[in-house]
């Protein structure tokens, strides 16, 4: 085994894979990657803002896939009574974390961490879609203070489950991702709440107006309703 | 005049509620479908709580591990020794009417040894386990604890089933308090198929026939 390599879980790459092109989306890559097949499906691709959107959503669901995948494993130790389900190393050990019945839930509630980071990533993909389809919208800004505060509240979880990693002393590679995602998520909240209202916000916006203007057309089958002449004025 | 609202706004956040909903109920259906989480707890269908301790065997005290018995992945059919469980106190007045009245040497003659009297299946076996614990203090007249008092008393009964010394009532963490006598029947991968808590008028000696096996 190639040294660091000890950590790497192939059962990873599709979370990885998924975060990896959403980082990509927040580059300039991100406009090579954005290619035409995809620019005429969702038109707000075309801009750097759309771009960001797709990004922070595909981020978003790479945590989303990844807390599922805890939560798959966490009811698979209990299934099972504990067992080994990533690479059995020294330090990188799924199973010792994430079947730990002392550390595996969240105090008070006692849900598994699983499910509260499938609550969190559902939630931050849902402000970041509603966003995407309406950016001029009023409530653009409360959301993304919503995205941005939670984010902060997420920092925290994710330095107690640190601590518990440290406690327990294993690393958790599967819960690590999720961390990453997290963090990922809340710098890109933080870089739409910089660029909101200034002329890269507002274009994109205006090519989104654009385009709901467009499926409403195509919605009517090309049918442009007449105005009165009251409305014209 | 009311005029009709036609902004898109509200239909931007109901079309992610939308697209947020198919895939968390996705992921959570396949979750759902692949898994079969058993909880640890004191109930029927639960994985027994840890346990251990220092038993008693007859001639010495040993450690013991409780978890160390089962087999997580066993199952119906295969080999295995279930255990019964029993919480008691050497004090308390019903566990002495037990130890006397229903651990009888026919009832252990019954099931445990290598050639138990009632039939089981090749592999299975039976294993009783009591658990000595303390409902009042050795302050309280009459009261006494202490582990000769474990031996007198099993040695009292002719019991030739272990005892472990819990008097110190550490299970409470993870057993919870309740109190005696208390009888888990423990199935082979440590799940309770029977607890006294839960169905009061159904004895364990009843619950033993109708869980454990039988052989021809």
């Amino acid at each position: 085994m190639v040294a660091g390599l000890e950590c790497f879980d192939t059962n990873l790459l599709p979370h990885l894979a998924l975060f990896a092109l959403g980082v990509a989306m927040f580059t300039p890559l991100g406009e090579s990657l954005a290619i035409p097949a995809l620019r005429s499906k969702w038109k707000s691709l075309e801009t750097k803002l759309g771009q960001m959107f797709a990004g922070m959503f595909l981020i978003c669901l790479s945590g989303f896939t990844v807390s599922a995948h805890t939560l798959w494993m966490h009811n698979k130790s209990q299934e099972m009574g504990g067992g080994a389900f990533c690479s059995a190393g020294t330090v990188c050990d799924c199973a010792s974390v994430i079947g730990n019945n002392d550390w595996n839930t969240m105090p008070v509630l006692g849900i598994p961490w699983g499910l509260l980071g499938m609550l969190a990533f559902a939630l931050f993909m849902w402000l970041i879609i509603s966003m995407a389809k309406e950016p001029a919208a009023s409530w653009v800004l409360n959301h993304i203070k919503v995205g941005t505060n939670f984010g902060i509240i997420g920092l925290g979880v994710i330095l107690y489950l640190m601590y518990a990693e440290y406690e327990i002393g294993k690393i958790c590679q599967f819960c690590t991702t999720a961390h990453i995602a997290h963090v990922g998520a809340t710098i890109g909240f933080f870089k739409l709440s910089k660029i909101y209202g200034t002329s890269e916000w507002n274009s994109g916006a205006a090519t989104q107006k654009v385009d709901v203007m467009a499926k409403e057309r195509r919605k009517r089958g090309g049918y442009v309703a007449p105005k009165t002449s009251s409305e014209e004025e | 005049m009311i005029r009709r609202n036609i902004g898109d706004e509200a239909g931007a956040r109901s079309d992610g509620v939308m697209i947020v909903s198919i895939i968390f109920i996705t992921a959570f259906t396949y979750i759902a479908l692949t898994t079969n989480p058993v909880y640890t707890g004191v109930g029927v269908g639960d994985r027994a709580p840890e346990l251990n301790g220092q038993i008693y065997d007859g001639t010495t005290w040993v450690d013991f591990n409780l978890k160390d018995q089962f087999n997580d992945t066993w199952s119906e059919g295969e080999p295995g020794t279930y255990y019964l469980v029993e919480f008691m106190d050497t004090n308390c007045g019903i566990c002495v009417s037990a130890a006397e009245k229903k651990f009888t040497p026919q009832e252990q003659a019954a099931w445990l040894g290598d050639n138990p009297q009632r039939p089981m299946p090749e592999g299975i076996s039976v294993e009783f386990l009591a658990v000595s614990i303390s409902l009042w203090d050795e302050s309280v007249s009459g009261k006494s604890y202490g582990r000769t008092v474990v031996e007198d008393f099993r040695e009292a009964y002719s019991h030739n089933f272990p005892y472990m010394d819990m008097q110190d009532n550490s299970h409470q963490d993870d057993w919870g308090n309740f109190g005696t006598p208390t009888y888990f029947l423990i199935d082979p991968s440590g799940i309770i198929q029977y607890t006294n808590l839960e169905t009061p008028g159904y004895d364990f000696r009843d619950a033993l026939d109708d869980i454990v096996p039988r052989g021809a």
